[in-house]
């Protein structure tokens, strides 16, 4: 740039004390640290757009598991035709593209007034504390579901291990046999996601074991997803296969026995698959925000996510107390808003005041057919909520060109949140 | 570019800034700050060489120098996948990009598409403001977007546009 001479003579003491060291956007002490706990769709998504608005804000990362399994599409693995493979993702680009300190570790205490996050090997401190600890089961809602029974009935409602043993357990059922699939009152972890699980399963017993059959025992007094559907699946293409039943919550297992009963029958199966009721995971009760009336979720502002309980300590994702779907397209959404505005107030900005977010969510039906749902939540101020807005809705029908997008969708959130 | 040592030393020494030393801040910002002891100046880094080695030096500048500069530098296209700039200045700019960023879910981070979804980055700003609406009016068919467009107001569709269309695909 031209300047006169006489301009030079102004130089700054800290260009002196700088001379022959290279600048780097951000050498020597970060603007701020923000501690995310939960490698997920809300907090790795967190996580990258924190770094790509402001690469001056110091990330850390943790999360127990080393990579990423995702729950979508997980379904398609227990039908056989995805492996497990196909749904791992690593944290690689975080880490390099993005500069995220990944930190694979558990959190053992987070103490919100002297803001550090404790793990088995290390110590963290935080400015702003973002947790997106998804979910944890409430074995305790269902007699006999102890810690023995739970290694037999599984859940698979945290893909990885629990998919490939779930589908090892349907694969080596003798042709003929029964399964039963119990599931609990909204709210839970992906609306529709129980219902594509007997869509895939059943599926898949349709060509490989066509004898078998699925019972389907409901906590909720009708289908609480894309409801005329499902029924549509169940009637037309699996009609011989599933049995569906409202207003049928589990009360009770017998691991040894292989008995799921409800309130009024026992049934015997070859196959328990239980997804129980569900609360925020452990973390937020560590952080003390898990401060619903019965304990379950965590309230927060729809503007930044801040708790209500505890200052500069953000809950996205499943755990979160709302109106939202409990869904990974949700959490990658919040993910991105909670990021912004966490990017702000550590700027001494406004966070945007009118967050729009919103849900698109593809459930496969078949090998080649999906369906979807789609929503958008607008912020408002008046009344302090998230509202759905009109237009949003489901497919007209079941669907091979959805079943395109479906595939397409999973690849580009994946994409999105962690590449 | 100074290319002489002697010269910037004799710069430093003469200085204001070493008689009357100014507590600087212990990192380095990534653009033009104002400092209170030189009204009307701004730090900005300029490439120095010492020794035949480029370095990056912070200078005191007339403030007027930097506003004209920028003025007469337009803003160049973010590459494809790199950290977007630094953070809006405005309510309405931390909403847009926000908004914006909702979008990334489907259509790529930055609207750089990563699977059969359409991309949306680089595309022409009236060009996407014309399918928006028409999604919203539903002249354009489609399987989900005009579930999402009806819910965007004229004003967050434009910004988005200007968004997506400043990105390099």
């Amino acid at each position: 740039m031209t300047m006169q001479r006489r301009d030079f003579l102004k130089v700054s003491a800290a260009g002196l004390a700088a001379a022959g060291f290279p600048l780097r956007a951000h050498a020597g002490a970060a603007k701020a640290k923000v501690v995310i706990v939960g490698a997920g769709f809300g907090g790795a998504t967190a996580a990258k757009y924190i770094r790509m608005w402001d690469p001056a804000i110091e990330v850390t990362l943790i999360d127990r598991e080393p990579k990423f399994v995702s729950c979508p599409l997980s379904n398609l693995v227990l039908a056989g035709l995805k492996t497990l493979d196909d749904i791992t993702k690593t944290y690689d680009a975080l880490k390099t593209k993005y500069g995220v300190n990944v930190v694979v570790d558990s959190v053992t205490a987070i103490d919100t007034d002297k803001r550090v996050v404790k793990t088995e090997q290390g110590s963290f401190a935080y400015d702003r504390l973002i947790l997106s600890p998804g979910i944890d089961f409430r074995f305790d809602q269902i007699d006999g579901y102890t810690a023995q029974a739970q290694e037999r009935i599984l859940h698979a409602w945290k893909a990885g291990e629990q998919t490939l043993k779930l589908r090892q357990q349907v694969e080596s059922m003798r042709d003929g046999g029964l399964i039963v699939i119990g599931m609990p009152l909204a709210p839970y972890r992906c609306p529709p996601g129980p219902y594509e699980r007997v869509c895939l399963i059943a599926n898949y017993l349709k060509r490989a074991k066509p004898k078998s059959k699925i019972i389907m025992l409901d906590a909720n007094p009708d289908v609480a997803s894309k409801k005329p559907l499902f029924m549509k699946a169940w009637n037309t293409l699996y009609s011989d296969w599933v049995e569906y039943r409202p207003n049928s919550k589990v009360v009770k297992v017998d691991a040894e026995g292989m008995i799921a009963s409800t309130e009024f029958e026992d049934i015997k199966a070859d196959v328990i698959n239980i997804i129980p009721p569900q609360r925020a995971g452990q973390v937020a009760e560590m952080a003390g925000v898990r401060t619903d009336s019965n304990g379950v979720w965590c309230p927060a502002s729809f503007v930044t996510y801040e708790s209500k309980a505890k200052p500069n300590v953000h809950v996205i994702g499943d755990a979160l107390l709302s109106n939202f779907p409990k869904s990974g397209h949700m959490a990658n959404n919040m993910g991105k808003v909670c990021a912004n505005a966490v990017v702000e107030l550590l700027n001494g900005r406004q966070p945007d005041p009118v967050p729009v977010v919103s849900n698109t969510c593809y459930s496969a039906v078949s090998e080649d057919r999906a369906i979807h749902i789609a929503t958008v939540f607008r912020y408002d101020p008046a009344k302090d909520q998230m509202t759905a807005q009109p237009g949003g809705g489901i497919s007209s029908d079941l669907s091979e060109e959805e079943a395109v997008y479906a595939e397409a969708w999973a690849e580009s959130i994946w994409s999105d949140t962690f590449l | 570019m100074i290319r002489s040592t002697a010269l910037l030393a004799t710069l430093l020494l003469a200085s204001p800034a070493l008689s009357n030393p100014v507590a600087m801040p212990t990192r380095m910002p990534a653009g033009p700050v104002s400092l209170d002891a030189f009204k009307g100046w701004v730090a900005v880094p300029v490439a120095v060489m010492i020794n035949g080695q480029i370095t990056t030096q912070w200078m005191l500048v007339p403030a007027q120098a930097v506003a004209s500069v920028a003025a007469a530098t337009p803003t160049p296209a973010a590459e494809a996948g790199a950290p977007a700039p630094p953070a809006a200045a405005s309510v309405t700019a931390t909403h847009g990009r926000v908004i914006a960023a909702t979008c990334a879910s489907c259509h790529g981070t930055l609207g750089v598409s990563h699977s059969p979804i359409p991309g949306l980055a680089g595309l022409d700003k009236a060009y996407f403001v014309k399918q928006m609406k028409a999604f919203k009016d539903g002249s354009r068919k489609a399987t989900v977007m005009h579930q999402h467009a009806v819910a965007y107001t004229d004003d967050e569709i434009e910004q988005m546009a200007a968004i997506f269309a400043a990105v390099k695909p």
